[in-house]
């Protein structure tokens, strides 16, 4: 296997000769021809040290006053040379966190992450400054998760800035974040947030080892390492939750499940799930049961809609017209007197177009997107029908299926519906109902079969578990006294006081 | 299917009672019109056997707590099981062969029989792949979604049950009643090697539970036959039962598919007039059922630009019903 240029460095340890070092650290980060990497050499108390960082990821205003100024300052002291760094730091340096480390790779690493790294004469020891002071986009609203009711706050790309948005949120010591590396030759800081107590041990495990065992090169983005670790790749559904809000991400904490974060990406992969948590919008929390259950419904009837509506169309009208009420047969029959092509094509070519409409809009620059969703939805369909290519009845059959499918709170749910709903859509032409029935039969078999990290998809439904009244409809929150069970058996956060007990006020002196 | 791997008896359950009223309930419809409107005692009355059948592996499985009732040592309890095994491979056997030749028949004509049945023995061989946790999972949320519609259903057809058409009981004659008891008990062995693979749950259902299933379902299904016939008088002369009979005889593949085909049965009064009845697009062309049904009811003709009387007496409303909910397309295209 091909070697990264200089990686053989990075497997030796630090000299104590200066010189050599700073050699070392030049051939690794190619200078001078690496124009960012600074190589700052100067005295502090009668010893030669040089400081190193990329210019960009550290901060040079606190490098220069946290740092040089101090250390400049500094006067000379009779030190051994293998004490100087450990000096250094209790001494002289004005940064919160420095450590130690006689890596090559570590050191190179931190560099890398925009932390400076000042190596000493006469010292094998270098040390690792926090000095990270990088652009970063500002904590916004999150995007593809949008909310009436709720916190307004979205991921950033920054992972350490997700971090604390969720401790902010989870203001407890048994909150432990775990940040490791990922990647073999270009490593990616990670992070796996759980609740030490309440996180299922057994699914934690299996998140450590699939992290830990991954053998690729570079995984950039939570969206790469979501593939790498799902438990069934062919399943079109995802078995991780995507989120943008750091809301949700705190509620699965308390829910027993585990966070993945990655630098780079505003989004924490949430494992396990069931495929009820994909039905759930972050804003169903904090809404009254009532409230939440409807609109949890309405969602329902809307995918459902967005699965069998265009399929439904086609298997009625090609193979079971019986079915049909005799006047909305005839007014089917009748709108579709001069399309000149079969049902199936004609759903198909209308499906295309939704897809063609709904990507181009995204993809579109914001400015002319709104009016080009008006362009499609108006102005082609009215010529599509004028034109006798499409009947009208199939346009409104479209738009509700469309409709439903984006009443789905998570979009890689939304593409994978539409995936299925061409299946389903085959399958009708080619065996009307029958055809429905056994592919609707199959995939229902396929969701019941399939784990996220261990965890039953369709758990706590189906394979039965003790659940609370909150996969579709909600009871009211005081009703709620078990515990998720995806959480540990012996769980500290387990509600102590359900039921009516749960509101003390009712039960008290109201005098 | 890998039913090694059904843990718990709660997804033996579910699969047991998709499986069970799925076939218990067209054994009576469909292979046994002639108990009309009495159907829901022959449902009760095999029930007795069945509890006897339940009792016996109830006893056979008492010392197998750990353990799934297959890896029994008691020698006696192994060949009792193993006679159940080989009626329902029979019932198996039964069921492929029925299916085969009624597939077509019921739902796509036009289609070649491996165009309709290969599908479908694709659809089930990749679903076994998936697991006993699958299947019992499918089977669990058809469940609720069969209780929702049949609740949905039971409250839209309330105004209609009329409990006067339940008697007198033993109209059809005591034969009849008998004839599909034998039958009813031969689907039940379906459950058994469910029961002989599950394995005890951490936190189980009593194991009689399991072994009781056949009994209740007999009540439920027994329930849900008084239920259907509280709908329809019994209009059924004998010459025309034993006809209807043949022809059902060719039409009997939802007894025998329960998940998938279930969907293609429209048990709508409508369609189940037009199944019987040679001008059955003037039947189809109304949708008022309660017209539709006061004119069979009363053997008048039914409306239509070249209507004919329909068959004055003798309509054989309850078979017909069986009927219709198993090729209400193939009678439309007929049309």
């Amino acid at each position: 296997m091909n070697e990264m240029p200089g990686e053989s460095l990075l497997r030796k340890a630090l000299t104590p000769v200066l010189t050599e070092t700073l050699e070392r650290f030049k051939t690794l980060f190619h200078s001078p021809d690496n124009g960012d990497f600074i190589v700052r050499e100067f005295e502090t108390c009668a010893f030669d040290v040089a400081l190193l960082y990329l210019e960009g990821m550290a901060d040079t205003k606190f490098v220069s006053e946290a740092i040089l100024k101090p250390a400049m300052f500094a006067g000379g002291a009779d030190i051994l040379p293998e004490k100087r760094a450990q000096f250094l730091t209790r001494h002289v340096l004005g940064v919160a966190e420095a450590t130690l480390s006689d890596l090559m790779a570590e050191l190179s690493q931190a560099i890398l992450s925009g932390k400076s790294v000042l190596v000493v004469d006469g010292c094998a020891e270098g040390v690792i400054l926090e000095t990270r002071g990088y652009e970063k986009r500002n904590v916004g609203r999150a995007q593809s998760e949008s909310v009436v009711i709720g916190s307004q706050q979205g991921f950033v790309e920054n992972m350490r800035t997700n971090i604390t948005l969720i401790r902010r949120m989870v203001k407890t010591p048994a909150l432990v974040s775990e940040i490791s590396t990922v990647g073999k030759k270009i490593p990616t800081n990670l992070a796996i947030l759980y609740i030490k107590g309440v996180a299922n041990a057994r699914a934690l495990t299996e998140v450590r080892r699939r992290i830990r065992s991954l053998n690729a090169d570079y995984v950039p983005d939570a969206g790469h390492l979501q593939m790498l670790i799902e438990d069934d790749p062919m399943l079109l559904v995802p078995q991780l939750l995507q989120t943008e809000r750091p809301d949700r991400a705190a509620h699965a904490l308390r829910d027993g499940q585990i966070a993945i974060m990655i630098d780079n990406s505003p989004y924490a992969l949430i494992a396990p799930i069931t495929a009820f948590h994909l039905l759930h919008a972050a804003d169903d929390d904090h809404m009254r049961w009532q409230l939440a259950s409807f609109t949890r419904i309405m969602r329902l009837i809307g995918l459902l809609f967005s699965l069998f509506l265009p399929g439904l169309y086609v298997a009625l009208t090609y193979y079971h017209p019986h079915i049909i009420p005799m006047d909305l047969l005839t007014s089917i029959a009748e709108t579709r007197l001069l399309v000149p092509f079969p049902i199936l094509i004609e759903v198909l070519i209308m499906e295309f177009s939704f897809f063609l409409i709904n990507e181009a809009g995204i993809r579109m620059p914001s400015q002319i997107g709104s009016a080009l969703g008006i362009v499609g939805a108006l102005i082609l369909g009215q010529a599509a029908v004028e034109a006798d290519l499409i009947s009208p009845i199939l346009i409104i059959i479209v738009a509700i299926s469309g409709l439903g499918n984006y009443v789905s709170p998570i979009y890689s749910l939304t593409i994978s519906t539409e995936i299925l709903r061409l299946f389903i859509l085959l399958s009708a032409g080619l065996w009307g109902l029958y055809g429905i029935a056994l592919i609707g039969f199959l995939y229902l078999c396929i969701l019941c079969g399939a784990r996220s990290f261990g965890a039953p998809m369709m758990a706590p439904f189906a394979p039965y578990r003790s659940h609370n009244h909150d996969l579709v409809t909600r009871t009211p929150l005081w009703t709620q006294g078990k515990k998720f069970f995806m959480t540990e058996d012996d769980t500290w956060l387990t509600p102590q006081a359900p039921g009516e007990a749960m509101r003390g006020w009712k039960g008290g002196d109201h005098t | 299917m890998n039913l090694g791997s059904i843990q718990g008896q709660r997804e033996a359950f579910s699969l047991g009672v998709v499986a069970l009223t799925s076939q218990l309930f067209h054994l009576l419809y469909v292979d046994h019109p002639d108990t009309l409107n009495a159907g829901w005692i022959s449902a009760l009355a095999a029930g007795i056997p069945a509890l006897l059948l339940c009792l016996c592996l109830h006893f056979i499985s008492k010392g197998q707590k750990d353990a799934p009732a297959c890896q029994m040592k008691c020698a006696g309890g192994r060949i009792f099981c193993a006679v159940l095994c080989l009626a329902s491979l029979f019932d198996l056997g039964c069921s492929t062969r029925l299916f085969a030749d009624t597939a077509k028949y019921t739902a796509l004509d036009s289609m070649t029989l491996p165009a309709l049945i290969l599908p479908l023995l694709l659809v089930l061989a990749a679903a076994c792949v998936r697991g006993g946790m699958a299947i019992s999972g499918a089977a669990r949320v058809w469940l609720c979604v069969m209780g929702l519609l049949f609740l949905v259903r039971l409250l839209t057809l309330f105004p209609r049950f009329n409990p006067r058409w339940l008697f007198p009981v033993l109209g059809p004659g005591a034969p009849a009643l008998i004839r599909p008891i034998p039958s009813l008990l031969g689907a039940l062995t379906g459950i058994v090697p469910l029961w002989l693979i599950t394995h005890p749950d951490k936190a189980p259902l009593k194991r009689w539970n399991l072994a009781t299933l056949s009994a209740v379902v007999c009540v439920m299904v027994a329930c849900a036959v008084a239920l259907c016939a509280m709908l329809l008088p019994a209009m059924l002369d004998v010459p025309t039962q034993e006809a209807v009979g043949e022809d059902l005889l060719h039409a009997r593949c939802p007894a025998h598919a329960p998940l998938p085909i279930r969907p293609l049965h429209d048990q709508r009064p409508r369609a189940l007039a037009a199944s019987v009845h040679p001008d059955h697009h003037l039947v189809r062309q109304h949708d008022d059922t309660a017209r539709l049904f006061s004119a069979v009811r009363g053997g008048h003709a039914v409306s239509g630009p070249s209507a004919r009387a329909l068959p004055p007496r003798g309509v054989p409303v309850r078979a017909c019903g069986a009927a219709a909910c198993v090729f209400p397309h193939r009678r439309a295209r007929d049309a």
